[in-house]
């Protein structure tokens, strides 16, 4: 992360898919030009070896001045004093040879170069170092470094000596430190050592060939000298990281002018500096991976320009302290000052060597060279990166347009629900208007039930937006959803089927998602058509069950009253009781085999329903009042209007005889015998399973057995098992079977006698809620507790609560819900219910104490 | 192409350059040849090593099993100021009321610069309500919550183990590298600079084997290699300590490195020993071990960062500060001291400044969505009404989930600075759309429900807001006003004795319980 990015000055790619490394580079004025220009050398992988001197801002063909092949990788380049003749000359390290070239110049842009030694190594070099060794002036020698830890020393032409460092596995970066005469590296073991020269060159001369010669035959490395004085550590420092480089410079600002050079080491996580003895100075740890560093002369003060980047601890004299330059692998190039950041820049490409030189004139151009060969010249500008930030709004802002896109989006936003608070919608006309714009957003349900049946059952429920109230009449209730909001109306038909006859209404529930992805759902009382159920048949005469109910109003015609049953009853029995249109008896057949015959009776407006069932009853006394409420009040209500008539008192029905408790409770003990009866069958299965079991554990364990015992009839007792459990599991079927039947006799009969208590005690529908939820026409059969349970449990509460009469009552603990073992108190207790709703009591304390005030009001007169 | 150079040379090039897999496959092959080869088992050794390393001196995340099995009982109720779960206690306190200045989920003030253990709250053994301390942890671990706060690795060191496999698959061919268990530990301890990468490769890269086992080979290891060392090596003990504080041996570690410590005086066991003692929540420990090896190391810019996260953590706003200028003075190009400051600056009302500081970020190449949401709002507490959408515009352009809802809670902010509360109201519904636990926006939410008449859905609203974070006072306070305002005053009471104990100097709050006390006196 850096404010500002490096400036390319000059830059160039070296030859096609070759290969560099932190040696390839050396930066010197190789061809010992007057005007003391430095020139970049560089080597790669491939043997090719390049001169170049840029002279301008941009790459020219006449900046390349070499170009050579030499045959052999090169490892490393080194520029120096080679031959003691204070002309600059270029070393060049192959993995089997160090060669000495010296390069001159043709004419004006063109260099050559010629061989002037070379020494063939023994053994693979890895890296070399350069410098005055033991402190010879005029001339530098040079140090190759192989990979069995051997160190060999070349004056010019000769080889002077070769060691073996001790404890060595692999070779690491290696600096020469001239203030100290010694030799530092980094060994495997992540250690930083140093080697002063003359203990190296002192280290058992003569025997040491002898060494050198055992070790060549043993093949490996050397596990330090044998004999005689041996090679010994200056000092050793664990750093803990393998280093990258080591390059000698002085960075301590603190330190004396005249100190002598630090060792620089860049690890892979952090920067050390150690003075020559081997302490540690400084560490700094790294938040970056470096590649390589480079220090360098800082400040004004660089007339030692060319020679001193080459070979920065040649001269040490009255000099600041250096900066470091160091390039990471996220593209970025630091200069430290000290323990200070001067200094960070972008880069565009990721150097493995960085060098510092004056070029062409220019003081601190940074030479960077990557390892494909992109080599460039930089230098360190201070203007900011392009990619700078601009918030400059070029074209001219249309706020008219941009306020109506706003409006249409809030509209947007309000139609999909998400409307946030809108200070206008807060009075009361916008929130009325939202209200409705939230109500037309809501699923219109409506059932249609056809008025002539299809081959099945069939209830359609639409879905759409059509308005509620738009009247939608089709064949046989497939038509449109109604004009108004016609668009986007989808028809879904759902076809239901019916099991349970208990109910003569249903609920249709749909869930569904808006447009904006939310669940919703809407539901839909309905009542069902009657002609689901039966069929109008000619008069029978079966009256075991008769219930007689009155009402005040003249009779009306059961043909009228019934039209829509004519449709589907036979035509010859149809016709026949639309011709008499003063018919006074009709039959209705049910789907289960029961009839029901209604008779009337035309002076006093009496019906007679008689039935060969009890339960069927229910239904049709149902909707006869259903029917006849509906029958006048819609013949009572145009009279009204139009002759402002004296109001008859409003329409009622009423049951005059005793309740048929005993019917129901018959009903009642067949559910709760049927019950018992399924109880038995399952412990009667229970056991066989358990039977079945433990002769198949017997039979296995015998057959598992190796000396099997004689079966014993086990077999025999096995199959009459299942024969049983077979003949229980069939048994069971039909007793469930027949239970499910009794329950909804027993749920016709409740409503039959729910209905009867309605008109006899002429209770207001609240109240009949109220009875209905505790009497409840419902069953639902349970495992354990069934209708009888919950039934007893809801009359034990209403004769503590709203029926109590007296406060012992009222206190009476309510036993937990258990099965019961018989039905005896629950009919107790309904009859008791019933009793007390004949002497008066009623269920809703509103009504009850209206009733008591108007009898206290009846005492006072 | 390259003919005549030594395989093992290039290898070693190529891992100088940081081309691991070119190098690892060098040394495959020359192992393949000569598979006693040291020298490319080493080097493959150190690809493979350098490939997966993570620094592990930065405090790291604890895992939900470190955090259930911590038997480290500190106090459970640290004196005031000295502990990292009691911020904002000590009489050095400076930091700015969490009126002006948000927390995070732990209660302390919000740094401008997230690293690895800021974000999440660290329910530790002082925190204030213990019962709730394995709740939280288990909370934020829950994957797939979709949690902006950083979910937390399940097992100990998590990112370890992940960071391992990930580097094994493409190391391997069918089998790992090294064996570890198989090997003869003595004798390769023998061996200094094998043992040495080995036992890196160990710690940093084999985590196929379970991780306490894999733990153990390196301290059998770095026992045997320090007793061949005479007790003197720095690094060895260094690696112990390192071994046992993955063991959650902490005093063991801490042992080690500070028997390190003086055989080398080395930044990284100053760091080491730091992470110990923040780990074991004590924070002043840490800071005075950074204070004394930065006046050994003078200028070093890890040691006063680590100082200044300390003292921020602590609350110590101004020391926190001063230190950041310093870093600012080494290293100019300091993201996080930048960061800090400006986010300082922000919360002591000079938006101005802080906006140079966030500008500064963005040319220095810190594009982030953050950083663009930041400037944002700067830019509009400072007036700067123009840039202030525009950057936003680029903040969502840049955000990823994460970064999402935090970006429309301040939009949120900005809406209902300029008084367009249905707007507000929008933004604040999206930040809680996409984070379900965002408890500000939840708050905000609630507000605005408030001030629309609305109390069931306000209450809600700041119900959800409790459910998904306990570190939000405001919640409570508000929950209180309007259980007051309802008549319920015993919710009242409790609610507003919850934001009391969340910020115990809060003016409304304490007004709003006397004015309660008086009520139910007066009852």
């Amino acid at each position: 992360m850096s404010l500002f990015s490096s400036r390319e000055w000059w830059s160039t790619r070296l030859g096609t898919a070759e290969e560099f490394d932190q040696g390839s580079i050396a930066i010197a004025n190789i061809d010992n030009d007057t005007n003391g220009n430095a020139k970049i050398i560089t080597g790669s992988l491939q043997g090719v070896l390049r001169v170049h001197l840029p002279h301008q801002r941009g790459y020219h063909v006449e900046d390349m001045l070499l170009e050579t092949e030499l045959e052999r990788s090169i490892l490393q380049l080194a520029a120096g004093n080679f031959l003691g003749s204070s002309s600059i000359c270029l070393a060049v390290l192959h993995p089997r040879k160090l060669a000495v070239y010296a390069l001159q110049a043709v004419g004006s842009s063109y260099l050559q170069h010629s061989k002037i030694y070379e020494h063939h190594l023994e053994h693979t070099a890895a890296n070399m170092a350069t410098g005055p060794f033991g402190g010879i002036a005029g001339v530098e020698h040079i140090v190759v470094q192989s990979y069995d830890g051997q160190l060999t020393f070349f004056e010019q032409e000769a080889m002077a000596f070769s060691r073996f460092l001790p404890s060595f596995l692999l070779p690491g970066p290696l600096a020469y430190a001239a203030a100290s005469d010694s030799f530092i590296t980094s060994t495997a073991g992540l250690e930083l050592v140093a080697y002063k020269y003359s203990n190296l060159a002192a280290a058992s001369g003569s025997k040491e060939q002898q060494q050198q010669q055992q070790q060549q035959q043993a093949g490996g490395p050397p596990a330090g000298a044998v004999s005689g004085k041996r090679i010994q550590a200056d000092w050793t420092v664990v750093l803990g990281e393998a280093a990258l480089d080591i390059r000698t410079g002085r960075i301590t600002a603190n330190t004396r002018a005249d100190a002598p050079a630090d060792i620089l080491v860049l690890a892979e996580h952090t920067f050390f500096v150690l003075n020559l003895r081997g302490q540690l100075l400084l560490q700094r740890r790294l938040d970056y991976h470096p590649a390589c560093c480079w220090p360098f002369p800082a400040g004004p003060d660089s007339s030692s320009s060319s020679s001193a980047t080459a070979n920065p601890n040649q001269q040490q004299q009255q000099r600041p302290p250096e900066n470091l330059l160091v390039a990471t692998h996220t593209k970025a190039l630091m200069v430290y000052r000290g323990q200070e950041l001067a200094w960070a820049a972008r880069l565009e490409m990721l150097p493995v060597a960085v060098r510092v030189a004056a070029l062409e004139g220019m003081q601190g151009m940074i030479v960077a060279l990557d390892d494909t060969g992109k080599l460039a010249v930089l230098y360190l500008g201070s203007e900011p990166p392009k990619q700078s930030v601009s918030f400059a709004e070029s074209k001219q802002l249309d706020y008219a347009a941009m306020e109506a896109e706003r409006k249409a989006l809030l509209t947007q936003i309000k139609a999909a629900g998400g409307a946030g608070w809108d200070p206008a919608a807060a009075a009361p006309a916008a929130a009325a208007g939202k209200g409705a714009a939230a109500a037309a957003k809501d699923l219109v349900l409506r059932a249609q039930v056809p008025s002539r049946l299809d081959d099945a059952d069939r209830i359609v429920r639409e879905g759409g937006e059509g308005p509620p109230g738009s009247n939608a009449d089709g064949v046989a209730g497939f038509g449109a959803a109604g004009g108004a909001a016609a668009a986007g109306v989808k028809q879904l038909t759902v076809t239901l089927l019916l099991s349970n006859t208990t109910k003569s209404s249903m609920k249709v529930v749909a869930c569904y998602r808006s447009a904006d992805k939310q669940l919703q759902c809407s539901q839909l009382a309905l009542q069902l058509p009657m002609i689901l159920f039966c069929q109008v048949i000619p008069p029978v005469k079966s009256a075991e069950y008769k219930v007689t109910v009155a009402t005040n109003r003249d009779a009306a015609q059961l043909v009228a009253l019934f039209g829509d049953m004519l449709v589907q009853a036979h035509p010859a029995h149809a016709e026949a009781l639309s011709r008499s249109q003063a018919a006074n008896v009709m039959s209705f057949h049910f789907g289960g085999g029961q009839e029901v015959t209604i008779l009337v009776s035309k002076n006093a407006g009496r019906y007679r329903l008689q039935a060969d069932s009890f339960a069927a009853m229910w239904l049709v006394l149902q909707e006869l009042s259903r029917r006849l409420a509906g029958h006048f009040a819609a013949a009572e209500a145009k009279p009204a209007a139009a002759q402002q008539q004296q109001q008859p008192p409003p329409f009622s029905i009423t049951f005059d005889e005793s309740l048929p408790l005993q019917d129901v409770f018959e009903l009642v003990d067949r559910h709760f015998a049927l019950r018992a009866a399924l109880a038995a069958a399952n412990e009667a299965l229970e056991q066989r399973e358990v039977q079945f079991r433990s002769v198949q554990k017997r039979l296995l364990v015998r057959y598992k057995d190796r000396n099997a015992a004689p079966l014993n009839q086990l077999d025999v007792l096995m199959e009459e098992t299942y024969d049983q459990i077979l003949d229980l599991a069939t048994q069971m079927e039909q007793l469930q079977a027949e239970l499910l039947a009794a329950g909804q006799a027993l749920g016709a009969g409740v409503q039959l006698l729910l209905l009867l208590t309605r008109f006899r005690f002429k209770l207001a529908a609240e109240e009949f809620e109220l009875l209905r939820c505790a009497l409840s026409p419902v069953v639902l059969e349970g495992p354990e507790v069934s209708w009888e349970e919950t039934t007893e449990a809801a009359m034990t509460h209403l004769l503590r609560s709203a029926l109590a009469r007296s406060a012992k009552d009222a206190a009476a603990a309510v036993p937990p819900l258990a099965p019961a073992a018989d039905t005896a108190r629950l009919k107790k207790h309904i009859s008791l219910v019933l009793e007390r709703l004949s002497k008066g009591m009623r269920l809703v304390a509103g009504s009850s104490s209206n009733n008591g005030g108007s009898a206290a009001a009846v005492a006072a007169h | 192409m390259v003919a005549d150079v030594h395989p093992i040379w290039l290898a070693q090039s190529k891992l100088r350059r940081r081309r691991y897999d070119e190098c690892i496959q060098l040394c495959t092959d020359a192992l393949q040849r000569n598979p006693v080869d040291q020298v490319a088992w080493y080097l493959k050794c150190r690809a493979i090593t350098l490939k997966s390393w993570i620094d592990d001196t930065e405090i790291e995340e604890e895992g939900v099993a470190d955090l259930l099995m911590d038997e480290h009982n500190v106090a459970q109720v640290a004196r005031p100021g000295t502990s990292l779960a009691r911020p904002m206690t000590g009489a050095a306190a400076s930091g700015q009321s969490p009126v002006v200045r948000p927390m995070t989920g732990s209660g302390r003030p919000l740094t401008g610069f997230v690293r690895p253990g800021t974000s999440a709250a660290r329910p530790g053994t002082g925190s204030t309500k213990p019962g709730t301390a394995l709740a939280a942890a288990l909370k934020a671990a829950r994957p797939g919550t979709g949690s902006s706060s950083s979910s937390r690795p399940l097992t100990t060191s998590g990112r370890f183990v992940r960071l391992g496999t990930a580097s094994l698959a493409a190391a391997g061919h069918g089998g790992p590298f090294i064996a570890a268990e198989r090997l003869d530990l003595r004798k390769y301890a023998a061996r200094p600079h094998l043992a040495r990468v080995l036992c890196d490769y160990i710690l940093y890269v084999d985590h196929n084997m379970q991780k306490d086992h894999n733990m153990q080979k390196v301290l059998e290891l770095a026992g045997h290699a320090t007793a061949e060392a005479g007790f003197a090596d720095w690094w060895w003990k260094e690696r112990l300590g390192k071994a046992y504080y993955q063991l959650g041996l902490l005093r063991d570690a801490e042992k080690q490195l500070a028997s390190a410590a003086k055989n080398q005086d080395m930044l990284v066991l100053t760091h080491q020993l730091a992470k110990i003692s923040t780990r074991l929540d004590q924070p002043l420990a840490a800071l005075s071990l950074f204070s004394e090896a930065a006046g050994r190391h003078p200028g070093d810019i890890g040691l006063l960062l680590g100082q200044a996260r300390l003292q921020e953590g602590l609350g110590n706003r101004q020391a926190a500060l001063a230190l950041y200028h310093q870093v600012l003075a080494l290293d100019a190009s300091n993201v996080e001291a930048i960061a800090c400051l400006a986010a300082d600056h922000f919360y002591s009302d000079q938006p101005e400044l802080a906006l140079r500081y966030y500008r500064r970020l963005l040319q220095m190449g810190v594009v982030s969505a953050e950083t663009w949401a930041n400037l944002g709002l700067c830019c509009f507490y400072a007036g700067q009404y123009d840039f202030t959408f525009s950057c936003f515009e680029r903040a969502l352009a840049l955000a990823g989930d994460a970064a999402l809802p935090d970006i429309w809670y301040n939009i949120g902010q900005v809406a209902i600075g300029i008084g367009d509360l249905s707007w507000a109201q929008q933004c604040f519904r999206l930040a809680a759309a996409l984070d379900p636990g965002h408890a500000e926006a939840l708050n905000n939410l609630g507000v605005l429900q408030l001030k629309r008449r609305q109390p069931q859905q306000a209450a809600s609203c700041f119900r959800a807001g409790m459910k998904a974070a306990d570190h939000v006072f405001e919640l409570h306070y508000n929950a209180a006003l309007l259980a007051h305002r309802q008549g319920d005053l015993q919710e009242a009471v409790s609610q507003v004795k919850e934001a009391l104990a969340l910020y115990p100097e809060h003016t409304d709050s304490l007004e709003l319980k006397k004015l309660l006390k008086a009520q139910l006196n007066a009852l």
